[in-house]
């Protein structure tokens, strides 16, 4: 078993996948800051991931200027940091639809189309360019229709994280506990582009006849159709990142991701990190009691090939931001 | 949470494909996603993609790092490459 890499496990009886069971091992990289100088953590965090890049390197940023009282330092580096984290979001969303989606659906992944988008991201250099590119994006979202995943229905699944401030999860967290494992008052939770736009009405009513799967699938594009319309109007996106302090010496940090909310608590010793916990979207979704467990149990299945594509779509609409190794298991 | 281990190229393979070493591990990979790389250039990698090509300097800082905070971390990021 490798580590940093989802086992979900699947038990199928011939006719339905009768249980799911998820193991995780839990991430090294936050205990790995401990002890470090401060600026030293905070040079490291972006260099340690990989995808969501600058959406953790912005929540470090916060959640050290939240622990010293700067005030004036979150605003700045909310105000800095919101563009790149916009950008990245959009990115991630166009790599799940236009590469990874399509051959779920029984179509051909939309590679050159995602490369073409990939490189007027990467080109972006100042506001004016993201308002274009914003434009461009809008436009193309009207050409596009949310493919069909399936109409099958969750029989049981979570509740949509509610939207939180920084402020609010201070008072929520619980440092150890919640890393790994988090719940919202005792229950594990979706976070995602759906928990962001459950408002909506025509995501609503998908949540509200079951299709959670669709419904993630039609809300990747709404918030691709807000970030687009907000890089036109840079302030909106200030609502995506926001830091808080915990306590003297220690502060929370909410940033936006399109897998949903992210979520760094650091706690200074002077200037060296004393303890670093960062909460990720996968641990929401992929809880051990989360949308993915629930989801799957019960549904119907005539044969492997079936059940694994039923989980195969699930574990992708929740998105997790490591990879995923999938086994049936005869019940 | 996917952690960015630069991955060395080893082999370029047909179809934008190449040979990387992960950790010691051997592992194919697109190269769909980035232009111009060739042997011996390190790459940040995920699931299966080649995000990005870093300068020689910037990865074996970042390798520098990940072995300094210890094998636990550096096994994390390896699964991730996958």
């Amino acid at each position: 078993m490798e580590q940093g890499v989802l086992q979900l496990t699947l038990t199928w009886d011939g006719r339905r996948i009768v249980a799911a069971a998820v193991a995780s091992t839990r991430p090294a990289a936050a205990r790995a800051l401990r002890g470090l100088p401060l600026e030293r953590a905070l040079e490291v965090v972006p260099r340690l991931f990989g995808i969501c890049r600058f959406a953790q390197e912005a929540a470090a940023r916060l959640s050290v200027c939240a622990a010293r009282a700067e005030r004036s330092a979150v605003a700045a580096t909310t105000l800095a940091a919101a563009l790149a984290v916009a950008l990245e979001a959009i990115g991630e969303h166009l790599w799940r639809l236009l590469l990874d989606w399509p051959p779920l659906c029984g179509q051909a992944a939309r590679q050159s189309e995602f490369l073409r988008w990939r490189k007027q991201l990467l080109a972006v250099d100042d506001a004016a360019a993201a308002a274009a590119l914003g434009g461009r994006l809008d436009a193309w979202l009207d050409a596009e229709t949310t493919p069909l995943s399936e109409q099958r229905q969750a029989v049981a699944t979570v509740l949509l994280l509610p939207r939180l401030s920084a402020a609010e999860w201070a008072a929520q967290l619980d440092a150890e506990a919640i890393a790994g494992l988090p719940t919202v008052a005792g229950q594990p939770a979706e976070t995602g582009a759906l928990a962001r736009h459950a408002a909506k009405p025509e995501l609503a009513a998908l949540v509200a006849s079951g299709q959670r799967t669709q419904a993630r699938l039609a809300a990747r594009y709404a918030d691709l159709r807000w970030l687009a319309q907000a890089l036109a109007a840079p302030a909106q996106l200030s609502a995506w990142l926001d830091a808080a302090a915990v306590a003297d010496g220690c502060g929370l940090a909410r940033v936006e991701t399109a897998r949903g909310t992210l979520l760094h608590r650091v706690e200074l010793d002077g200037d060296r990190v004393a303890r670093y916990l960062i909460v990720a979207p996968t641990e929401w979704n992929f809880h051990p009691q989360g949308a993915f467990v629930r989801e799957l149990g019960g549904s119907p299945a005539r044969t492997r090939a079936e059940a694994l594509l039923a989980a195969r779509r699930v574990a992708l609409s929740l998105d997790p931001c490591v990879p995923c190794e999938l086994a049936v298991n005869d019940a | 949470m996917c952690l960015a281990l630069p991955c060395r190229i080893v082999e370029l393979r047909p179809g934008e494909q190449a040979l990387i070493d992960v950790a010691g591990v051997g592992k194919e990979i697109s190269l769909a996603l980035v232009e111009d790389v060739a042997v011996g250039d390190y790459v940040i990698v995920h699931v299966g993609y080649a995000l990005t090509r870093l300068d020689p300097q910037e990865a074996e800082k970042t390798l520098a790092l990940f072995a300094e905070l210890g094998q636990a971390a550096l096994q994390e990021a390896a699964g991730t490459v996958a």
